[in-house]
């Protein structure tokens, strides 16, 4: 027996020599062929924007498959400018309803072919066809219909191989916007069946004309990118190499950034940022606010009278259908304490609506309903509600104020707050029981309006549209989650879709961020940084608004002075 | 003979099994609440998209329908496509199914070996502060959650002392490399996380092992082969130690089963590319051809598995009469 | 129990109960009244009963029973040792020793689960200021204040056991514990008019708070109850329905063990996330749900095992001896092949415990478990993984204290299986 135990040390000690000789990953190319790593949590879905529902998935095929116009974000004025990007300049026509856009003659496909007017044509046939049943079908909403049905082929006009002109329904200041999705290979993807490409493998080896290209995807390992030689959208990336690295579990991509092996993290928490930036001296925090928020969802309708129905049968929920209820919930949560116990510096309370990003529209002198717990008391009481029956409830008419928060399971800070929420809501006789759901549960039955309350969040889009979270029609605006349902503020909504410019629409909006104070139809909670970690060796980034990967093309590497990492324990 | 047919019989019955576990699986994934497509859903998407998703997918016929369509593509072997990953099934399957088999297998060798080994230890010393330390320590070692297993073993041996790689299968590069450094590479990277998958069925077969060899050691045929001036090596092998692993090639069965489908803490923790994490994504996301591709396959290693720990129990216990 | 033993348990619960009088008085007030009540006869309590009231009650009835007990043992080793003067005791056997401690273990984690209530010093699911005592390590300070409740419901017939009961029931449902880092935060946060404190003091975290600024020692006493009654539950449910399949497919041939033994497969195959995901959505979140999909993922191992070993058995000479004297099936399952698997079988159940507890951490960990604001040890693990590096408190203490009930389980279990198997008839080699 005791050979036996001889036997198997020998193998021991080779497998720990094998492991002494390991190198830190990411290095090796560090010195003469500029490569960058980034570590993401999930794998990318699709590599055609036909189809990609992930945030980093979008960001990619912006890399790999450029846009007409690219985007920039103004971050003093609060909107999108756009400049040149596959086409080279753009002139308006017809009052302003039609976009004559002039492509860069000499765009290549990977494979060699010229990218021409009628890729760009395809590409809206493709997005706006429902066989292809793609997630961005809304792109061809505002294009101009003849008779009054779609013909993408005579709304996005081939003129010639450089020049596509885009016939809009009317002149506004989404034009660009809509015009700046991604442009795909007309032929590759003309031959195959539309209802198919969701399938065709097409979408995992794609040919593409961006400044990057994909040169290795290996499923739920990694992405490599490579730069595009040939590109002159707008010119060949300056990195060889940007790999992205899917890690899933948060501990370990902020270890691997810590000691080098990655460069970039995003989605950092706001104590680990703290943490970065006191002790780890290669590292670089940018914290990006005011796209995410979180809230608290009160149905302001009655679940069993809710889902199919209009205005006219709509029944006002039984704890929180009254305004002047949700107000009082809304002063009875602590949400300064929350952003500063949680989010610290990389937050704020969020009312209104409207993120603080876009400056031209956000009401600068209205404050949020401040954290008064006598006064959502006695707002309580006017309301009806009383402690009746001395159990530490209110109740009204023998029905107890007492409900289930449902929250989407998975994110850990939404659990805590909840919790917290709980608590603060108990000192007003308020019972409010937690239940986790798992997300797709939770989503399908939330925008069936059948939960009573919720703690859920949104990303805003950078383009003013808020038609889909508070228009009346609640059969045709699922994700108006609240039921909420205002005349004053669908004339706003309809106003503001016909003006020139949107800054236009600035006193409207900030008539519609005084409702929404008024009404209070859920209790936002706050605007959530997103914080991301880059290492101090990258230069050329321009994280923020946009996304991470925005212009990636543009980053390089400092060679010339090596940043070591300094991370003390 | 009787093994042949008894290997037969087992794979028949297994048939009607797999095929239970299908229709089973089909029905139970649409009755989970959720369904694939309000996934795909968000603000500024227009509610007829998920129409026209439905019908992509093929769920808006009627349950019976889709069953049936199911039904005869599977026969066919068209295992259908992954909603989320755009892929046919099985090419979805095979890209993750060797991932797991190779983590899987890694952490039972371990397993075996380190099991055999501290049992054996404990028997050698009954009753020592090693046996009851040993008890103590599987047991304590058992009951700590893998994750924080894993955990510990990334900061001692990946953080800390740099020895093995914190995370994937290859290194970055990796896959460019041929030979025998690729070979080291991944088995670089294997240690871990096979490490933490073992760890908690080592624990098990450690202690079914050490109370079954005790077991064994106590009946008169033992006693009497002592008796009767066999050396202890001698009695080990052939008199202990076949009678013994009963119950831990029953255990190691099932262990097996567990390892093949995938051990899901563990390969998030490593970012280990395997079986666990896919199914669970797939439930998750209500990819319904693919969580019904998990499963059968889970359910064909596992029957796989089962078959191989009853057959060699019974090549070990001759006892044992094949049904 | 020795003498030391009684008297350092006994200084426990005096200390504990001088702090705690409040609660303990009001639970047994409660307890008495209510019974005075029903006993009497008087008006129905209606839509005042509240489930928590019963947790008080054993606590209660568990406390004065512990009191007397170990009064009762005190005045008895007192008499032994006055009877018994100069023989001396011989050293216990190390497994007695072993079993002993383990007893001792498993004795007190059962006094603590039952009495939670009143050992938790600090109301578990208080949470205190967030931006000042949140995430603090083990041993940081606080303050707590203590506020009497509303005062409960007006009564025509004021006074007599109505009137105790009400007062008692406010006292343990309504009070407001607030905490918080010092004490000149306190007044900023009450709500409203909250009367002055019944009591105010500082406290010590003994084990550090977590990221809703609870009191970790509070949620860890809290929480023994849930996991332990979960671990145990779905344990034996594993067990039952284990050990049926296992018995039945082992001692049958043919059809039936072909069957079973292919279902034990299928539910193998079936992800156990999806079974979670299932039974939830449909049944709803309570504990019981959590128990029973718990054991129906664990029981196939233990059936596979069980059944090995019948296999194994059934053919010996001792099973055959018993079948043809006739011995129904179910005598020679209870009294000839249960003694022999005992020791299997006890190892299965307490890795199956092991297992279950665990489980309940993985279900946490995803959000499908305990709901907050309960605390089980479970949900502790679960949430302490984005925490390990930074506040390891969260989650190192659940472990151990975890670690500790296994293995007093196990010896307790091991031993019993040791004496057992001695008592139990023995295979037939004991010829003669």
């Amino acid at each position: 027996m005791g050979s036996r135990v001889l036997r198997v040390l020998p193998c021991l000690f080779a497998i720990a020599l094998l492991g002494c000789e390991t190198k830190k990953e990411g290095m090796t190319g560090a010195s003469h062929r500029p490569v960058v790593t980034i570590a993401i949590e999930g794998d990318i879905d699709s590599f055609n924007p036909l189809f990609a529902e992930d945030i980093t998935a979008g960001e990619i095929n912006d890399l790999l498959f450029p846009a007409l116009v690219s985007s920039s974000f103004d971050i003093t004025s609060g909107e999108l400018t756009y400049g040149p990007l596959l086409a080279r300049s753009w002139e308006y026509a017809d009052e302003g309803r039609d976009v004559v856009f002039h492509l860069l003659p000499n765009a290549r496909w990977t494979d060699g072919s010229p990218v021409t007017a009628r890729d760009v044509q395809l590409t809206y046939e493709l997005y706006g066809d429902p066989a292809v049943a793609s997630v961005r079908q809304a792109a061809v909403d505002n294009l101009r219909r003849t008779r009054g049905e779609l013909d993408v082929r005579k709304s996005v006009e081939v003129r010639d191989d450089s020049t596509v002109v885009f016939h809009f329904a009317a002149a506004s200041p989404g034009q660009l916007f809509d015009a700046g999705l991604p442009i795909l290979p007309a032929h590759v993807l003309e031959k195959l069946p539309r209802k198919d490409l969701r399938t065709d493998p097409v979408s995992t080896s794609p040919v593409s004309f961006g400044p990057f290209s994909l040169a290795r995807w290996i499923p739920l390992q990694e992405v490599v990118l490579e730069s595009n030689a040939q590109s002159v959208v707008p010119y060949p990336a300056k990195l060889s190499q940007l790999i992205l690295r899917i890690i899933p579990e948060y501990r370990t991509r902020l270890s691997q950034l810590e000691s080098g092996e990655v460069d970039v993290v995003g989605g950092i928490r706001p104590e680990d940022a703290r943490e970065l930036t006191r002790n780890a001296a290669a590292v670089e925090i940018i914290s990006t606010p005011g796209r995410d928020y979180d809230f608290l969802g009160w149905n302001n309708i009655d679940p069993e009278a809710a889902a199919t129905t209009t205005s006219a049968t709509v029944k006002p929920h039984k704890l929180f259908g009254s305004s002047g209820v949700r107000r009082a919930l809304t002063m009875a949560i602590n949400r300064e304490e929350l952003v500063e116990a949680y989010l610290g510096d990389h937050g704020r309370v969020a009312f209104g609506g409207i993120s603080p990003l876009f400056t031209w529209a956000y009401h600068q002198s209205m404050k949020p309903l401040p954290f008064d717990p006598q006064r959502s008391s006695s707002l309580l009481e006017e309301e009806g509600w009383r402690d009746s029956d001395g159990d530490g409830v209110l109740d009204k008419n023998g029905l107890r104020f007492s409900f289930v928060l449902k929250v989407p399971a998975g994110n850990q800070m939404r659990t805590v707050v909840a919790a917290a929420v709980q608590q603060q809501l108990r000192h007003v006789k308020i019972e409010m029981r937690i239940e986790q759901v798992e997300r797709a549960t939770f989503w399908q039955e939330v925008t069936m309006r059948k939960y009573d309350a919720w703690l859920a969040g949104f990303s805003v889009p950078l383009q003013m549209q808020l038609d889909d979270l508070w228009g009346s029609d609640l059969q045709k605006y699922p994700f108006n989650l609240m039921g909420f349902q205002n005349a004053r503020v669908d004339s706003i909504l309809a106003a503001v879709r016909s003006l020139k410019a949107e800054s236009d629409g600035a006193l409207l909006w900030r008539e519609f961020q005084e409702i929404v104070q008024e009404e209070q139809p859920c209790t936002f909670l706050f605007w959530i940084n997103n914080i991301v970690a880059v290492n101090k060796r990258v230069r050329g980034t321009r994280i923020g608004v946009l996304g991470t990967l925005h212009h990636a093309w543009e980053w390089h590497v400092d060679t010339t002075a090596q940043v070591v990492t300094a991370v003390s324990h | 003979m009787s093994l042949v047919r008894f290997v037969t019989r087992r794979v028949l019955h297994s048939v009607p099994m797999l095929f239970g576990l299908g229709t089973l699986v089909f029905f139970l994934s649409r009755l989970l609440p959720g369904d694939p497509v309000s996934l795909y859903l968000s603000p500024g998407v227009p509610p007829g998209v998920a129409e026209h998703l439905r019908s992509q997918f093929g769920l808006d016929d009627p349950l019976w329908e889709q069953y049936l369509a199911w039904l005869s593509s599977t026969f066919r072997g068209e295992w259908g496509y992954s909603f989320a990953h755009g892929a046919p099934v099985d090419e979805v399957l095979l890209q993750f199914l060797p991932n797991t088999l190779l983590l899987g297998g890694a952490a039972l060798v371990l397993e075996c070996v380190l099991a055999f080994l501290l049992a054996a230890l404990a028997v050698r010393f009954t009753g020592s502060w090693f046996d009851r330390a040993l008890s103590s320590l599987t047991l304590i070692v058992y009951s700590l959650p893998s994750f924080w297993v894993g955990i510990m073993l990334l900061s001692l041996f990946s953080f800390s002392f740099t020895i093995f790689p914190s995370s994937q299968m290859h290194s970055v590069g990796g896959e460019q490399m041929s030979g025998l450094a690729a070979v080291v590479d991944v088995l670089k990277h294997l240690a871990l996380p096979a490490l933490t998958v073992a760890i908690p069925g080592t624990a098990v077969m450690a202690r079914y092992l050490r109370t079954s060899i005790t077991e064994t050691m106590k009946q008169d045929y033992v006693v009497a082969a002592v008796g009767m001036g066999l050396s202890t090596g001698r009695v080990f092998r052939s008199y202990i130690l076949p009678n013994s692993v009963g119950p831990v090639i029953s255990v190691l069965g099932i262990e097996i089963g567990v390892l093949l489908t995938g051990v899901l803490v563990t390969e998030t923790l490593f970012a280990w590319p395997g079986m666990g994490r896919l199914a669970v994504m797939a439930i998750f996301t209500r990819d319904y051809p693919l969580i019904i591709g998990c499963t059968l396959c889970g359910g064909f290693l596992i029957v796989a598995a089962n078959l191989l720990a009853d057959a060699v129990r019974a090549w070990i216990d001759p006892r044992i009469r094949l049904p | 129990m020795k003498r030391p033993s009684i008297i350092l348990f006994g200084s426990v619960l005096v200390l504990v109960s001088l702090f705690q009088y409040r609660l303990i008085v009001a639970s047994l007030v409660s307890l008495v009244s209510w019974l005075g009540l029903e006993l009497g006869l008087r008006a129905p309590l209606g839509s005042y009963w509240n489930g928590s009231l019963f947790e008080y009650w054993l606590a209660g009835i568990v406390w004065v029973t512990t009191v007397l007990w170990l009064v009762r043992s005190f005045i008895v080793v007192r008499q032994r040792r006055s009877n018994e003067r100069g023989s001396s005791q011989g050293v216990p056997s190390p497994v007695a020793r072993v079993r002993r401690v383990s007893r001792r273990i498993i004795g007190g984690v059962t006094f603590v689960a039952l009495t939670s209530p009143f050992l938790t010093l600090v109301d578990p699911n208080v949470q205190g200021s967030l931006v000042t005592t949140r995430l603090l390590p083990p041993l940081s300070t606080g303050y707590l204040q203590e506020f009497p409740g509303p005062g409960g419901p007006a009564h025509t017939p004021a006074g007599g056991l109505r009137q105790l009961f009400d007062e008692a029931n406010d006292y343990l449902l309504n009070r407001t514990v607030l905490l918080s880092g010092q004490a000149s935060e306190v007044p900023q946060r009450t709500s409203q008019q909250m009367g002055s404190p019944i009591r105010a003091f500082p406290v010590v975290f003994l084990l550090g708070t977590d990221d809703n600024a609870r009191d970790v020692f509070s949620r860890i006493i809290a929480g023994t109850r849930v996991s332990l009654g979960i671990g145990l539950g779905a344990a034996l449910g594993a067990l039952l329905l284990g050990a049926a399949i296992g018995f039945a497919s082992g001692m049958s041939r043919g059809i039936l063990d072909g069957v079973l033994m292919r279902l034990t497969d299928l539910f193998l195959s079936i992800p156990s996330l999806f079974l979670v995901i299932g039974i939830l959505a449909f049944v709803g979140q309570s504990i019981v749900t959590i128990v029973v999909v718990l054991s129906v993922s664990g029981w196939m191992g233990i059936a596979r095992v069980v059944r090995g070993e019948v296999v194994a058995l059934r053919d010996r000479e001792f099973v055959l001896a018993a079948t043809l004297l006739r011995v129904s099936t179910w005598g020679i399952v209870t009294r000839h092949l249960l003694p022999n698997l005992w020791p299997v079988i006890v190892t299965a159940t307490v890795l199956q415990f092991a297992n279950a507890v665990l489980g309940e951490a993985s279900l946490g960990f995803l959000g499908l478990g305990i709901q907050p604001p309960t605390a089980s040890w479970g949900n502790m693990m679960g949430e302490a993984t984005g925490y390990l590096g930074s506040a390891w408190w969260v989650g190192v203490f659940p472990g151990i204290l975890l670690a500790a009930v296994l293995l007093a389980a196990h010896s307790v279990g091991e031993t019993t299986a040791v004496d057992g198997d001695l008592d139990a008839p023995a295979d037939g080699a004991g010829l003669g």
